[in-house]
């Protein structure tokens, strides 16, 4: 039985119609309903629907085979796993934004206010730059409207929450998209039927 | 799989059976201090899988570090040269950060380093105690054999740049091969170069099926065919071996160069979701301590056995005999050494402890055991 770990949403429901379209179906799977765990012995799959952040964890420690993650995720947590495929699906990107009239003050540390605590240390580092963390859980925006901070870190999709807001994009720090992962241990037992699938999704995704 | 004697836990089971065959074949046990000198581990930081030691002072002011790996130690004050080998293993725990839970945590460990002049037999020995070991803990396992050799030299043929090498060995690790091609182009691989690059990150499978891929990839350099050719000689000796059935290829295990050379190694059991069983040859570490040998060994991560084999069924003790104050003490004390001695796990107490799993329960009264309910 391949367990297999999907983010709850519009993209899990995207990665499972591909999946269904290379023969791992699973009847119930879009009925709009409270279940988590999704079974199909004849086609040997089980779904498990998990919070996009957890996919992660889920696959990593073995409790899923495979799973669909983005990669702001991975590039956040660090998870130990392989990343077989680009499904280019969810695409988006991880951006420096602040108000459109700010301008930065060199001079002093920088106010940073977002969820992705690694990937913006990393980025800071990256070009020397001297930053105060501000983590947030949601409502990324908010931060440097109240002078919470002067920018944030966060995903932009299409910009329209930040226009909105008098805000605008700075930097772009890394193009984000959902990756086919899978844990270190099953890739090698369910070699086959993992890179199967890896191969089937990319025809289907290219 | 051996007889164990009753009561071992798997991890305590392995354990047991490999101290004896580790010690067939001449490895001496090794004691190692609990506590080092910090400027070992600060000296050979990537050698460790995780960069954080625990330190504190001495007594006599020297920084001490809580032992975050055992091989290190061992290394450092081997007398061997190519001519007089030293075999030895190890059962310790270390102390290392948990990337997962990014808290310290204490990890049981169980290795053997040889050192001396090692040549593909040696290295072929070493690989097949490693397969003997992985088949103690489970039937349903692999092990996974790279050679630094070949992944070292096609990244310095391929990537000039060596800033960008270090992340696309990154995704090489990942068998991530859209993002290795993405940063190739970056820094100016050629299109061919990152393909051999991809397909060697991504090539996995038995030594038959994968040895004519890696002649392939290696495209007439000399370099990697060596590697390709060693590989093979080795896969040679061991197909004596029944478990060499259980080895496969897979260049996407990398260590640290600076350590490692020749071919490394990892083993995977089904029930345990990252590697149980890591090494390989590091030569480059003895010469970094001035020694004039070859070395090869493995660790085995007896915590991850632990964790994923664990006894939840059955009871906690077969016997358990409930007495009270008119009990003959004497003859409850010769009961309970009767049914110990019968092989039984017993205990003689006044009250059932709440969560005890028990097989029997009896009362003692007049000098006999009686069945009786749990809640009698």
């Amino acid at each position: 039985m391949l367990n297999v770990a999907l983010p709850k949403g519009r993209l899990g429901n995207q990665v499972y119609e591909l999946l269904s379209k290379i023969g791992y179906e699973c009847p119930g799977m879009l009925d709009d309903n409270r279940k988590l765990v999704f079974e199909n012995r004849e086609r040997g799959v089980r779904y498990f629907l998990v919070k996009p952040a957890d996919v992660g964890v889920y696959v990593e420690s073995g409790a899923a085979d495979v799973g669909v993650v983005g990669k702001d995720i991975l590039l956040e947590h660090g998870h130990s796993v392989y990343e077989l495929l680009d499904l280019g699906l969810g695409k988006c990107r991880v951006c420096v934004a602040s108000k459109n009239d700010w301008t930065e003050d060199t001079g002093r540390p920088l106010r940073v206010a977002t969820k992705f605590v690694n990937i913006a240390k990393t980025y800071y580092a990256s070009i020397n730059r001297e930053i105060e963390i501000i983590k947030l859980n949601g409502s990324i925006e908010l931060a440097p409207l109240v002078g919470l901070s002067d920018v944030i870190v966060d995903i932009v999709e299409t910009g329209s929450t930040l226009r909105e807001n008098n805000m605008r994009v700075f930097t772009e720090i890394v193009p984000i998209s959902a990756r086919f992962i899978a844990n270190k241990t099953s890739y090698r037992f369910m070699n086959e039927t993992i890179s199967n699938i890896a191969e089937r999704l990319r025809e289907e995704t290219e | 799989m051996a007889n164990y004697p009753g009561g071992l836990r798997r991890d305590e089971q392995v354990s047991y059976v490999l101290r004896g065959l580790f010690e067939s074949r001449g490895y001496k046990r090794y004691k190692s201090n609990r506590f080092e000198e910090y400027g070992l581990y600060l000296e050979n930081k990537s050698f460790l899988p995780a960069g954080n030691v625990v330190t504190f002072n001495s007594p006599d002011g020297r920084l001490l570090a809580l032992r975050p790996d055992v091989t290190l130690s061992i290394a450092k004050n081997t007398k061997a040269t190519r001519t007089s080998g030293e075999k030895l293993y190890y059962i310790e725990d270390v102390c290392r950060l948990s990337p997962r839970a990014m808290e310290y945590e204490e990890i049981s460990q169980m290795g053997l380093e040889y050192f001396g002049g090692i040549d593909n037999f040696a290295v072929a020995e070493v690989i097949g105690l490693a397969l003997r070991s992985l088949a103690e803990i489970d039937e349903d396992f692999v092990l996974d054999i790279s050679h630094m050799g070949f992944m070292g030299r096609l990244l310095e043929m391929t990537v000039p740049e060596e800033d960008a090498r270090a992340e696309i060995l990154d995704c090489i690790c990942q068998k991530n091969v859209h993002d290795l091609k993405k940063l190739a182009e970056k820094a100016g691989v050629s299109p061919a170069d990152a393909d051999r690059l991809g397909r060697a990150a991504s090539l996995y499978g038995t030594f038959g099926e994968c040895l004519p891929a890696a002649r392939e990839i290696a495209d007439g350099d000399a370099g990697l065919l060596e590697a390709v050719g060693e590989l093979e000689n080795i896969y040679g000796i061991l197909s004596e071996l029944s478990l060499s059935g259980n080895m496969r290829l897979d260049f996407s295990i990398v260590n640290d160069i600076a350590y490692y050379n020749n071919v490394i190694f990892q083993g995977y059991v089904r029930r345990i979701p990252r590697a149980v069983l890591s090494g390989g040859r590091y030569d480059n570490l003895l010469s970094r301590f001035g020694h004039d040998a070859g070395a090869v060994g493995f660790a085995l991560y007896l915590n991850e056995i632990s964790s994923r084999y664990t006894d939840t069924s059955g009871s906690d003790v077969d016997v358990f005999i409930l007495y009270d104050d008119s009990a003959d003490m004497g003859a409850l004390l010769n009961k309970t050494d009767e049914l110990a001695a019968a092989g039984k796990r017993v205990r003689a107490e006044r009250n059932i402890p709440e969560e005890l799993r028990c097989g029997t329960v009896c009362r003692f009264a007049d000098g006999e055991l009686k069945e009786v309910a749990r809640d009698a």
